[in-house]
């Protein structure tokens, strides 16, 4: 018997207490420091606690697990419903300050004959898959009717599949599109506000320099009267976290967070294909969960605006089981695809528009580079070398394929993140916690510098 | 140790037929015949 190569372990910060979790053998449980102590010098009945909760296994049999849960995944992520991207432009009125897309070109406005292509591809190569369409950008719901025309058309033609459709806006022309929005079949609208109105203005300007925030939040308010699902999102670094109790309000105030069909995302602002201009003002992961944590412990009613994962914490809290294992977490080329008015095929959202990216083409002829594919599909954390002896591999899942390429020049990289102490962060947010001391809180990392973009 | 989750099942859930000694060799033959394929997604399996 030894201890299992997927044990977690991280102290609960602040706290006597430890956290101690295996998502292969399904089981996590609270340490005391005796307990802590025995696990870090490895103090093992063969027959005891640890045996019996998974943490001490033998290898051969956890080698059987392992492929038995590798399979799984693999069957299950074939029955995955696939969400299906479409840029019909990238440009936007916005002039955000952090934008990825900054540097694409934005063309004239795409031929009708692309948009039939698209489906055509649609209903040839994912005809028996559970799917639903994002129209994505740029920004999918300009300015003029030619823009209104081309959402129309999409939506229509969507509708006529069955198929539902999200929109990833800013929100800034949620009210001029409410009319087609109101009679589609739409899934959710994800709309971004990083504030209040003068932090937010600041952030997410019109390329003139004017404001935006009253035309979103109106827009918000007008899409949940009619019962449209709106994903708020708030895209956050060390500018502006303090606009979230703030937004909470806000939302708790215009009656937002009582709607069902209002829900929030909290993105955080990080470098993917270029360097930022305020590298400083960046989070690391760890340091965002540490803010969120720490909100949530000075503000617990936080959670009814915005309930962050901490990993694995807040299923496990909720259900009282771990979460599945993940071999994969990049769903690009697998359950995800992007497609773009250019006629273009990409793996996904992160890569969508850059030309070195694309892996094929839809309009005006179907092509796709196999191998181009292949590399993607194959990337998992058992592909990935760094990832072959790592203990968190089976919540991080290998991380982002995109942000691994752009850091290391090589998909079969791994992007990791800090699970176990992730985790760990979430532990008094969702578990049952016996009182602790509080006298050593941790203060957050420090923050994060320079840009590690090849 | 204060329990979050049951403890760990004996067995792994796997279907009827579901071969045991499967190997992580072939479970990556499996994944990589899926992937190499599923641009034409249906049939995957056929």
């Amino acid at each position: 018997m030894k201890p299992s190569a997927h044990n977690l372990f991280a102290r609960v910060p602040g706290k006597e207490v430890w956290l101690i979790a295996n998502p292969l053998y399904g089981t996590a449980d609270l340490l005391s420091r005796e307990e802590a102590a025995a696990y870090k010098a490895r103090t093992f009945e063969d027959d005891g606690p640890w045996a019996r909760r998974g943490y001490l296994v033998d290898p051969d049999e956890e080698a059987e697990r392992f492929n038995a849960a590798y399979l799984a995944f693999l069957k299950e992520r074939e029955q995955e419903e696939l969400q299906l991207f479409y840029a019909p432009t990238y440009a936007c009125e916005l002039d955000c300050r952090y934008c990825y897309q900054d540097g694409y070109r934005a063309a004239e406005a795409a031929p009708p004959e692309v948009l039939a292509s698209f489906f055509r591809y649609v209903d040839q190569t994912f005809g028996n898959r559970r799917k639903y369409l994002t129209l994505f950008g740029g920004e999918p719901l300009l300015k003029g009717d030619a823009s209104r025309r081309t959402v129309a058309r999409f939506l229509a033609s969507a509708a006529k599949r069955g198929l539902e459709t999200a929109v990833v806006t800013n929100g800034y022309r949620v009210s001029d599109y409410l009319d087609i929005l109101r009679g589609a079949r739409i899934r959710e609208i994800q709309v971004t506000l990083d504030g209040l109105r003068a932090v937010h203005d600041a952030r997410r300007p019109l390329k003139d320099g004017g404001g935006t925030f009253d035309r979103i939040v109106a827009g918000v308010d007008q899409l949940l009267a009619h019962d449209i699902p709106v994903n708020l999102r708030v895209v956050v670094d060390r500018e502006n976290i303090d606009q979230l109790p703030k937004l909470a309000e806000l939302a708790a105030d215009r009656g937002w967070t009582a709607h069902a069909g209002f829900k929030t995302q909290i993105g955080r602002n990080y470098e993917l294909h270029h360097c930022s201009r305020s590298p400083e003002a960046l989070f690391d992961r760890l340091s965002l969960a540490a803010h969120l944590a720490a909100l949530i412990e000075e503000l617990p009613t936080f959670k009814a605006f915005h309930a962050p994962a901490f990993h694995f914490a807040r299923h496990l809290g909720e259900t009282g089981a771990m979460p599945a294992p993940v071999f994969d977490a990049c769903p690009g080329a697998k359950t995800e695809w992007a497609f773009d008015y250019t006629g273009r095929i990409y793996s996904c959202t992160a890569t969508v528009g850059k030309l070195d990216e694309a892996l094929g083409t839809f309009h005006p002829e179907v092509r796709l580079d196999d191998d181009r594919v292949f590399e993607w599909q194959d990337r998992d954390v058992l592909a990935i070398d760094a990832c072959r002896d790592c203990g968190a591999r089976l919540v991080c899942g290998g991380g982002c394929g995109a942000v691994a390429k752009n850091r290391q020049g090589s998909l079969l990289a791994p992007d990791c993140r800090p699970v176990a102490e992730i985790g760990a962060l979430g532990a008094p947010v969702y578990l049952p916690l016996d009182e602790g001391d509080d006298s050593k809180k941790n203060p957050p990392p420090p923050p994060t510098r320079g840009c590690s973009i090849k | 140790m204060k329990k979050l989750t049951r403890d760990p099942t004996t067995d792994t859930d796997r279907s009827p037929g579901d071969d045991r000694s499967l190997d992580r060799q072939k479970a990556r033959k499996d994944a990589k015949c899926c992937a190499k394929t599923s641009k034409h997604a249906v049939g995957c399996h056929d």
